[in-house]
Formats: structure tokens, sequence, C-alpha cells
């Protein structure tokens, strides 16, 4: 595994990542305003590296991905500035049919809903082989033998016999692997997995998991892992960045956030992950919801919700502030956090 | 699958027994004098009367005589016309020229239909996608007893651009106008369910997949999109298959064309209950049949109902 | 559209409650609409009010309507005083669009045309409608053997196209020797009888949904009746596409009778009606087409004028659709 535990802090930059996201801002513009989706979001992944990205569903974490695929629809949606630089080269400045040659080739996307994601209409080995035989060159009987390898990587059963199958004949699980072979068929760098295992088991959520880390090690890739639970990404992820409405509010090397959370929202996330040393006493949430980003909230964005909220959290915006160690916070007690002073 | 088509084709049978039954009962279970009825508003004299007796059975109980009609039917034998001549010579002379228009129609469906649907689809709110919007439910509002002398006054007699009327050996240019016209209410109904597929399909996620891998605009819609789309828009091309021969009564009327329609108009006229019976029965078991194969079609074209 | 739709039901909208959400939530950060018991019928009728298509459609219905009740408002011709030295014959006084073949007034005939052509939209659409929502309702609602019945009935129906079943039973009639008004009640009873079939499967499939949601269990939990429910709850629900359905068919029901006595086994002269104006007319259109323009344009607008009606309505219920 390469050495990522002391990356510069990504505010900073630094020397050239694979692939980083820098001061990103997106918003959609619909008939009834503007919403800031993201608002200023930096990070940045290195080849063999896991990024988890964290958050409750509206904080961006899925939008700032599609922005890295180029897969948003512009409009509504609309990047106003930032950058997102692939070995260097900045991909919002691109020609798209430049960029097109990116997606699936550099930097793959994996989806939730692996049964809707699939086309039904057409079997998997088909699906798995379309980009091989549309932007490789192959041959359809080569695309088919390769479609049956990946297969092999991702550990279908039988590959060869179900290559004629419909993504409905699979189970949800089989199905999940399909998705990874497909976009693991043009060899890409990145793998961007949003929210792989919400729709499924547990016990087949931590085979995924395995599976996608296994994959990461053995081809080197980068993997950005988008989640909304800390509990699946504590096994697999190198790095965590947690966001809230729709800005990063703390980024830190995993074993840190799960020690010593060093934002109050991180902390509520951690204290709501269900524990078996736990069992009986009452499982904590975080109250209210997340805001409306039409209109967010003044100051920071969480000051609705935090438990420590103090008067210069309803006026003042916190900036990134640097912990060391490539860590950072968007709090504008941190430190106090990380002291345990805080209260 | 199987269980689908074994199904589907149990429904077929019951309502086909049902319907001829219907038909053949709207027509001859009747309180009055059944040959009177048979000859319409017509005099009949004892010669024609005792021919009908006979040729009907009309002295034996009504469950026989719909026995006979349907075994009749189901040999392809569906009696004589009024005046004597056999009701499947006058439908095998009829038959090709329906059956030219209908083809027109459909080819006019799609190339018009399903290509205004797709852009539509494609670009919803647009300019194009609110003009076709409008246009086609004008298109849908206008009766063919409207829209079809309206086509011949302005296209023939004004413009002088097509024939005015087909007659017996028609070629295809004196089809065409008839089939535009036959085709104009599938065309508006095929191009809003086109849009809507269209637009339908391209939220769906595997768009957004197809996207992610690089696949270029044009193959996304035309490859992963379309066929999808297809599925809805290949069925109601096959019902309106069966739909337009029951269409084509007021157009080939019109434009005197000697199809199926014009027959079923003609004996309309005459008052050629056979002939009319006849005709109405084929035209509900072709009717039927589209059904039958659209459903066949749907399984093709749908994994999903294919495996169940 | 795509991404932004989906991302605007997940990750927007958050001042609504999502599925998990408690719109009672203590420390809502914004305020939340309250939500309108008969907000999808106010929004709706909004959404209407802004259709310049419908306002047109609207007032071309209101105008047939009151022709259909008082043609003498609009003509103070004679639709039956005909005579032949005026065949074919120019404008002149209340013949505002001349003389027909048989010196007939063209627009007089039209004018008084409208009251059969609205009589049989109407009254097939009312036959319709009460037997769509009675097999609908109880098909739906009491489910097994009886729904089994419903939904073969309406199989066989849809087997039959309306109008060859139409043009058969009215032949039946025309044979019997039915007078003007057993025509009329004829073409109602038999546009009627093959045209509900549309209107019950949309009902039925609502009740169904209807049916299995929690306040229905709630309140027969509550001992209400199934005809309490039904009416209370399950019917306001299937209201809307039920509206949209019935005015549809009402206008291809018009064209339905027009196109039966253009085939002379609908109405029949003396019956006024542009079926028959229109058949007759065409016969002669190279010598003159304005005979056979005026009933095409009463029948067509009318029958548009429906159709928008329906479609603009379904547009207002399902935004969906723009």
């Amino acid at each position: 595994m390469t050495d990522i535990h002391v990356s510069s802090p990504p505010t900073v930059g630094g020397g050239r990542h694979l692939l980083e996201v820098k001061d990103l801002f997106v918003e959609f513009h619909t008939r009834d305003g503007v919403a800031r989706v993201i608002n200023g979001v930096s990070y940045h992944l290195d080849p063999g590296e896991t990024l988890a990205v964290l958050g409750e569903s509206g904080s961006g974490k899925s939008v700032t991905a599609q922005a890295i695929m180029g897969i948003l629809d512009m409009p509504p949606a609309k990047i106003p500035s930032g950058q997102i630089l692939y070995k260097g080269e900045n991909l919002l400045a691109m020609p798209e049919e430049k960029r097109r040659q990116v997606r699936g080739k550099e930097i793959s996307m994996i989806f939730q809903d692996a049964l809707s994601a699939l086309n039904p209409v057409f079997p998997v080995g088909w699906q798995i082989s379309e980009t091989l035989r549309t932007r490789a060159g192959m041959s359809k009987k080569d695309a088919l033998n390769r479609a049956v390898e990946l297969m092999d990587l991702v550990k279908i059963p039988a590959a060869r016999a179900r290559i004629r199958d419909y993504p409905h004949q699979f189970s949800g699980g089989m199905r999940q692997r399909v998705m990874i072979a497909m976009a693991l068929a043009m060899d890409p760098k990145v793998l961007i997995a949003d929210e792989p295992t919400t729709a499924l088991d547990v016990t087949v959520q931590a085979q995924i998991m395995d599976l996608l880390g296994d994959l990461r090690r053995d081809l080197n890739m980068g993997l950005i892992l988008i989640t909304h639970d800390l509990g699946v990404v504590a096994d697999v992820a190198d790095r965590i960045a947690v966001m809230y409405a729709g800005r990063i509010v703390e980024h830190a090397d995993v074993r840190n956030v799960y020690k010593h959370p060093a934002h109050p929202y991180t902390e509520g996330l951690l204290d709501s992950i269900p524990r078996l040393d736990s069992k009986g006493t009452e499982l904590a949430t975080i109250k209210g919801l997340p805001p409306n980003l039409m209109r967010p909230p003044t100051g920071c964005a969480f000051h609705p919700r935090c438990k420590y909220a103090k008067a210069v959290c309803t006026t003042e915006t916190p900036l990134s502030l640097d912990l060391g160690h490539g860590r950072t916070s968007a709090c504008h007690f941190a430190k106090e956090m990380l002291d345990g002073t805080l209260r | 699958m199987f269980r689908y088509l074994v199904r589907r084709f149990l429904q077929m049978i019951m309502v086909f027994f049902a319907t001829t039954f219907i038909v053949y009962a709207l027509m001859y279970w009747t309180g009055g004098d059944p040959i009177q009825a048979l000859a319409g508003e017509k005099p009949v004299n004892d010669v024609l009367r005792a021919q009908l007796t006979k040729e009907y059975g009309l002295d034996q109980p009504f469950l026989v005589r719909y026995w006979n009609y349907i075994t009749d039917l189901l040999h392809g034998d569906l009696g004589n016309t009024l005046v004597g001549r056999p009701i499947k010579d006058v439908l095998a002379d009829a038959w090709p020229i329906t059956i030219q228009l209908a083809v027109i129609a459909i080819v006019v469906t799609i190339l018009f239909g399903v290509t205004a649907g797709v852009i539509a689809g494609i670009r919803r709110g647009s300019i194009f996608d609110n003009t076709t919007l409008v246009l086609t439910l004008i298109v849908i509002g206008i009766p063919s007893v409207v829209l079809a002398p309206l086509a011949q006054y302005l296209f023939t007699i004004q413009w002088k651009i097509f024939p005015t009327t087909a007659g017996g050996d028609a070629s295809l240019w004196d089809l065409l106008l008839p089939g535009i016209v036959l085709g104009s209410l599938s065309v508006a109904t095929a191009m809003r369910l086109t849009r809507a597929s269209v637009s339908e399909n391209l939220r769906a996620d595997f768009v957004r997949t197809a996207r992610s891998k690089g696949m270029p605009g044009r193959r996304v819609i035309g490859i992963h999109v379309l066929r999808n789309s297809l599925i809805p828009i290949v069925t109601f091309l096959g019902v309106e298959l069966g739909s337009l021969m029951a269409g084509a009564i007021v157009t080939e009327g019109v434009f005197n064309i000697p199809g199926v329609g014009y027959q079923l108009s003609k004996a309309l006229t005459t008052e050629d209950t056979p002939l009319i019976i006849g005709i109405v029965s084929v035209l509900v078991v072709i009717f039927l049949v589209a059904n039958l194969i659209v459903d066949l079609l749907y399984a093709v074209l749908d994994p999903r109902i294919r495996y169940e | 559209m795509s991404d932004f739709e989906s991302v605007a039901a997940t990750e927007l909208h958050t001042a609504t409650p999502g599925p998990a959400g408690d719109p009672n939530a203590p420390g809502q950060p914004h305020t939340l609409e309250v939500s309108k018991p008969r907000s999808a019928g106010a929004d709706a009728w909004r959404e209407l009010r802004r259709r310049p298509l419908f306002w047109v459609a609207l007032v071309i219905t209101a105008v047939v309507a009151l022709m259909a009740a008082w043609p003498s408002l609009f003509t103070s011709g004679d639709p039956t005083a005909c005579s032949l030295s005026n065949r074919m014959g120019p404008p002149s006084g209340t013949a505002i669009f001349g003389y027909d073949v048989q010196g007939c007034d063209v627009f007089a005939k039209s004018v008084y045309g409208t009251k059969n052509s609205l009589l049989v939209g109407l009254g097939a659409a009312l036959v319709a409608g009460l037997l769509g929502m009675l097999f609908g309702v109880t098909g739906g609602y009491f489910g097994r053997w009886w729904d089994v019945l419903v939904s073969r009935v309406i199989d066989i129906v849809l087997g039959l196209p309306l109008l060859l079943a139409a043009i058969v039973f009215m032949k039946r009639v025309s044979n019997a020797g039915g007078g003007p008004n057993v025509r009329l009640i004829a073409l109602i009873a038999v546009l009627g009888l093959l045209g509900w079939t549309t209107a019950a499967r949309v009902i039925r499939s609502s009740v169904i949904t209807a049916k299995q949601q929690d306040y229905v269990h709630a309140a027969r939990m509550l001992g209400a009746g199934s005809g309490r429910i039904m009416w209370r709850h399950i019917l306001p629900n299937a209201l809307a596409p039920f509206i949209v359905i019935i005015t549809m068919a009402l206008g291809s029901f018009i064209a339905a009778e027009a196109t039966l006595s253009f085939l002379g086994v609908g109405l029949q002269p003396p019956s006024q009606s542009w079926g028959i104006d229109i058949s007759h007319a065409r016969l002669y259109m190279r010598e003159n087409f304005i005979p056979l323009a005026v009933p095409s344009t009463f029948l067509a607008l009318t029958v548009l004028a429906f159709i928008i009606l329906g479609d603009t309505i379904r547009e207002a219920f399902d935004p969906k659709l723009r």
C-alpha cells in the first residue's frame, strides 16, 4: 500500500496527486431559485488509496462525484468555479470529447442501485463488453472473453454460463459485482463508488466492501467511497472526508477520526453508529434535518443542529483549520474538541 | 415465458368466442323476422326467403346456428353475400389493397410519429416539442370524417397533387394520400407515446451509467434509450395495425378504394347483412390476432417478461 | 433533467421531510409548507388557470352547450325549410354560409345539429362513466371472483373495436325500424356500453392502490363500512384521472356519432347531424366546398375542445408530464 498518511493538507495543494478537486463550487438553477450544493470542496486521491466521503443525503457528496465524472446535467447544474485535476490536467477545462475519453477509461463509477443502473434489456456480458467493443476496438468474441475474465475477477461464480443472463436474473450482490466488473473493463486508475452497498443486505455489504478493497490493492487504483454510513468504511478507508451542506467539515486519517473527531458533526455521526458494547443504551442521533440549500443558515451551516453552538457560530462561517498531519476541521472550536475541553 | 404465453392465448380464445358471439347474437338473435333482418329494409321475395332459411339454417336453434357459424368461420367459409357471391372472394380481392394502405399508414407513423417523438423527448420543453404537442393534439382531435374529405379537397381538388380517388388497380402513389390520412391519428398517438417513453428513459439510472462508461451521446440515445423505448412503441404499432383495418372504413369510403373498409361501407348502404357480419367477424379476429402477436413481441423485447 | 431531478428529490428539498423525516421534528431549521388536504386540486387549478389553451377549449364547449340548448340564439334560419330553388345558393339574409345541394340553410343545419351531437356525447359519457365507476370501484375494492369477472368482461369489450361493434349494433336497430329517438338512445347505449372500459381500468387500479394505504386501513379498523370507505376515502383519489378520461371520451363519442351517421348507420334524416351533413356535402364538394366545410368545422372544433380540455386537465394534475 502506498504511503498516504503524511500527505499534505488538501487545502494547500502540494505535490501532484492522481486526482485533485480544488475549491469546487456547484449550484443548481431551478425555478424556485439557486441552490448552492457544493461550496468550495477540495480533496485529493493517490493511486492505491481509499478516500471515504461521508455525509447525509443532501451533503453534496454524490454531486461532487458526478462533477468529477462530468455527468452532471448542465443546466440546471452550473460550476461557477473550481478545478478538477486528473494527473495535473483540469477536467473542467477539457472539451467534451476529450472529457468523454477520460470517463470509464481513467475514472470509473459505480452506483447505488445496480438493478436500475444496469440496462434491463441487454445481457450483462453485452453491457460489460460494450466499452471494450466500442472504445478499445476489440472483436465481439475477444470482448466477451474479457468480460468473462472480469466477472471472474469480481468473483461471480460460473461467469461464462451467466454471460447471456439479464440484470434482473442476478441477486443484489451479484448485480453490484456486475457493475464493478463493468466499471473495471477499461482498467481505470480511479474508481468512484457511490453508496455501493446501501441497497444490499448486511452480509453482502461486507463482501462487496472486501472486494472493493482487494481490487483497489491488486489493481493499484484510487478508490473514492461515498457513503452515509461511517460503520462500513472503517476497515477499508485510509482517509475520511466528512461533508455537510456542500462543505468538507472534517478531513483526516481514518484512525484519528474514530479516536478523536475534530468536528461536532463527525462526533454526532460516530455516536449514531450502533455498537455491540453499548447494548441497552439509547442510540444517539443528530437532531434536526440538513439545511435547505436554497436558504442556508448564516454562519456555520451546522449550528442549528450543533449541541456546542455558540454566538460566533451563527454569524461567522468557520474556515478550514489545519490541525497538522493532513488533518483539517471547519469548526470554530476544533482545537477545543480535540482537547476535550469543548462543552 | 411459457406460462405467460399460455395465459394470453387462453385469454384470446375466450375473448374470441365472446366477441363473435356478441356480433352474431346482435345480428341474428332477434325477436322479429330474421329473414327480414338479414335483408335489411328491402322486401323479401319467397325464393330469397327459402334460400336464406336454408343457407343460414334458420330453422335450427340459435346456439346450433352460432356453432355452425363459428366452425365455418374457422374453416374460412364465410358464406355468401346477399347477391350470392362468396364473401371469401370479396375479401380476397379487398385485402391486398387494405393491407397496402395499412402498411403505408404504419410506415408514415414510424417515419414521422416515432422520429418526432424521439426528438421531442430529447428536447423536452423546446419549441419543437411544444409545437408538435399542440399539432398532435389537433390531429387527435379531428375525426377522420372531417380529415379525409378535407385532405381530399385540399390535395386533390384544390392543389391537384394526388389523384382524387384511387379506384381498382391503385398504384402506391394513388394510395399515398389515403394512407397518410389513415395513419395521421396513429402518427399523433405514436409521437406522444414515443416522447413520453424517451423522456422517461432518458431519466433512467442506466443512462447515467452509460454516460459514465464514456459512451458518446448518440450511442446513449440510439442504443440504450431507444432500445428501452421501443417496447411500448412496438406494442402500440402492433395493436394499431389491427385497428387501422377498422379505421379504413371511412378513409376507403371517401377515397373510393375497393378495400375491406370500402366493402363494409358498401355493404352498409346495400343492406348486405351477411357481408357485414362476415367482414366484422374477420376484422375482430384480426384485431385479436394482432393483440396476441403484440403480446409475443412484448415478451421478445422485454427480457423481464420473457423470464417471468 | 435526469440528474437534476434525482438530485432535487434527494438532496435539495431537504426542507420538506424525506421518506424518513418527521414533519414535526423539533429543531426544524426552516418553515415547512403546511400540507393542505386538497392541495392536488388547488395546485392543478392554479396550473390550469395559466393555460390559454384551457380557456379556449372551455369557451368553445360553453358556446357548443349554449347552441345545443338554444339554437335559435345563433340563427334565425330553419334547418328544415329547404327549397330546391336555393340549390347551392350564395349567402343571403339569415343563411350566412349559403345553401347546400338541397337548398337548405348550411349554417342553420349545423347549428341545429349541435344538440344531437352533444346529447349523444353527454349521454354516452354518462353511461360510460357510471359503468366505469361501478365496475372499477367494485372490482378494485372487493377483488376475488368479482374482480376476475370484471377484468374478463373488460378484455372482451376491448376485443371489439368500437366502430365495428357500433356498426353491427346500429344496423340491428335500423333493421328493427327504430325512429329518430330510438336511434338516438341506441347510439347513446352502444357507445356507452362499449366505451366504459378505460374509465373502469383506471378507477380499478387507483382503488387497488388506495385500498392498501394506511388511512383506509385505519378507517376500516374504526368501523367504517365499505360504502363509506369507498365514497369518502377512495373515490376522491380516483377522481382526477376519471374526469380526464370521461372528458376525452365525450369528444370521441361525438366523433363516433358523426362517423356512424356519416356511414348511414347512426342518425338518419330528418334528424340533424353533422355526420349526415358531411356525408352529403362530400359528394358535391367539387361544386361547392362551403356546405362541407361548415359542419366539418363545427364537428372538429367541438371534438377538439373536449380533447384539449381533457389533455390540459391531465397535465395540470400530473406536472411530471410537462
